[in-house]
């Protein structure tokens, strides 16, 4: 015990007691410990979004959905890869569908690129690994929320999001956040410290208002880019969503793993 | 000189080393004063609730706020018990739209009270204020 750091303690027996609890496995429908109800519990609502594949190839749409959301965010730019912040970004179809990608897909279509985000999971495993509930499905919308406050940045979260859709701010983000003439960063959203994580957030700050998310609608304002973003809820039957969801083919995110993505593609 | 003075002699520089944090204030001249120098808002007569309320809790109303945008999606104005005013549960926007400058009120206070909240390492001004 005396050699072992505070820190390297709590790291164990964190993991051991997550272990015990969900059988060894964060992917496993359902922990038997018994308080499960911050892992995928009933939601009252459900935000979701449609991804159109062939309209967001414009580069100029995903551009434009890109910077929206930086500025809205106040995320700060990072070239290193590896410690870069990101909520919304371009990856190659063969890495977002590796289970749709077969011997005869042409080149092209392996490298295309399609947008990815958080996907707001019905069962999200980051949310079931969380020791402070600073994340969780949030029942009024389901949107999966990040509680800025509470995060103390272990990381599981990252570990158990197959998408890869979480960031963890390695430094003091302030500095490399795009600010003008007299300093000031483009939005009031809070800025984030070293040591917590951060992701997508489907823009709860903008429906709070009645808005669209900032990508959303600055897709919309691209010529051809109408529509190659799509959001409303699952709970309202009249909306755009629901209609597109119920004619069109759409697919979403490694549907074996059963987490239940809420952004959907139309292929 | 004995022993006995030079024991002495090194009690007495120890007393007063021990008790200077004590009397040091006082012959300093720079007693604080009752109450830190706080500017208030100019056109506006009340707070969000009443002032000694204020004083005493408003860390607690904005970790209430915090909890009921964030974890309880609550879409509602903040009601004032007061008198009935809503305001938006925001820091940045309902606070600092009164106490507009937030280095006269906030941070004088917290400076004399010595009370370091980390808010403002991500909460901005408005405007956008880092
Ligand atoms: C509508 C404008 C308004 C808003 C919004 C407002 N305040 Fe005030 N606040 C005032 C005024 C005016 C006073 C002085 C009242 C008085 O003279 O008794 C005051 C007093 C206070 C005091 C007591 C200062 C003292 O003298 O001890 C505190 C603390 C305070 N406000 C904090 C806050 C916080 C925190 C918020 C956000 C939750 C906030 N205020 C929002 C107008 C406002
Ligand atoms: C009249 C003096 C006074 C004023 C004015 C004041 N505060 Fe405070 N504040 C305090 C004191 C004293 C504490 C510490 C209370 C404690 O530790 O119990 C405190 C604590 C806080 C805390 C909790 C800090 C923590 O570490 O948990 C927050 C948040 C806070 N204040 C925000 C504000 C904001 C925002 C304003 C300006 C709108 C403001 N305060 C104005 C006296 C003041
Ligand atoms: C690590 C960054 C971070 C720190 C530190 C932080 N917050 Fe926040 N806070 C956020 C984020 C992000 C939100 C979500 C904003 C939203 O959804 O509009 C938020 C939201 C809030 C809200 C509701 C929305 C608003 O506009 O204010 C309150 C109230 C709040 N925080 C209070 C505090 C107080 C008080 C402190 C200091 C004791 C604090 N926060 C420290 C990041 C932070």
């Amino acid at each position: 015990m005396e050699s072992k750091s505070r820190r390297t303690f709590l790291k164990e027996t964190a993991g051991a007691a997550l272990g015990l609890s969900c059988g060894g496995s964060v992917l496993t429908a359902a922990c038997t410990s018994g308080e499960d109800s911050h892992g995928g519990g009933p939601v009252e609502s459900q935000w979701a979004m449609v991804i159109d594949m062939e309209k967001s190839q414009d580069p100029a749409v995903r551009e434009a959905c890109y910077e929206a959301c930086i500025q809205a965010h106040n995320i700060p730019r990072i070239e290193d890869p590896e410690e870069r912040i990101r909520w919304i970004w371009d990856e190659e179809y063969q890495d977002v569908f590796p289970d749709q990608v077969h011997d005869q897909l042409p080149d092209d279509v392996k490298h295309a690129p399609v947008m990815v985000l958080c996907n707001h999971c019905m069962n999200p495993p980051c949310v079931r690994v969380c020791p402070t509930q600073a994340t969780w499905k949030r029942e009024e919308d389901g949107i999966v929320m990040m509680d800025m406050h509470r995060c103390i940045g272990c990381r599981y979260c990252m570990a158990a999001c197959p998408y890869g859709s979480r960031s963890f701010n390695w430094r003091d983000p302030r500095p490399l956040i795009d600010k003008d003439a007299q300093g000031n960063v483009a939005s009031d959203f809070p800025t984030r410290t070293r040591g917590v994580v951060e992701k997508c957030n489907f823009c709860a700050e903008r429906l709070r208002e009645g808005l669209q998310p900032a990508c959303v609608e600055a897709a919309n304002q691209v010529p051809g880019g109408e529509g190659a973003l799509m959001f409303g809820n699952l709970a309202d039957p009249g909306s755009e969503v629901n209609q597109v969801l119920s004619s069109q083919r759409t697919i979403t995110r490694r549907v074996a793993l059963g987490t239940g993505p809420n952004v959907f593609y139309i292929v | 000189m004995s022993d006995k003075g030079k024991i002495f002699f090194g009690l007495a520089i120890f007393v007063i080393l021990v008790t200077f944090p004590f009397w040091g204030r006082l012959s300093a001249g720079d007693a604080l004063p009752d109450r830190a120098e706080l500017e208030y808002p100019a056109d506006e007569e009340a707070c969000v609730e009443d002032t000694p309320f204020m004083r005493a809790s408003h860390m607690d109303l904005l970790n209430q706020w915090r909890d009921e945008l964030v974890r309880d999606g609550n879409l509602e104005e903040y009601v004032s018990e007061l008198d009935g005013r809503t305001y938006p549960r925001s820091l940045t926007k309902t606070c600092l739209s009164c106490h507009e400058d937030r280095d006269a009120f906030c941070t004088r206070c917290h400076d004399y009270a010595d009370v370091q909240p980390t808010c403002w390492e991500c909460h901005t001004t408005p405007g956008g204020g880092v």
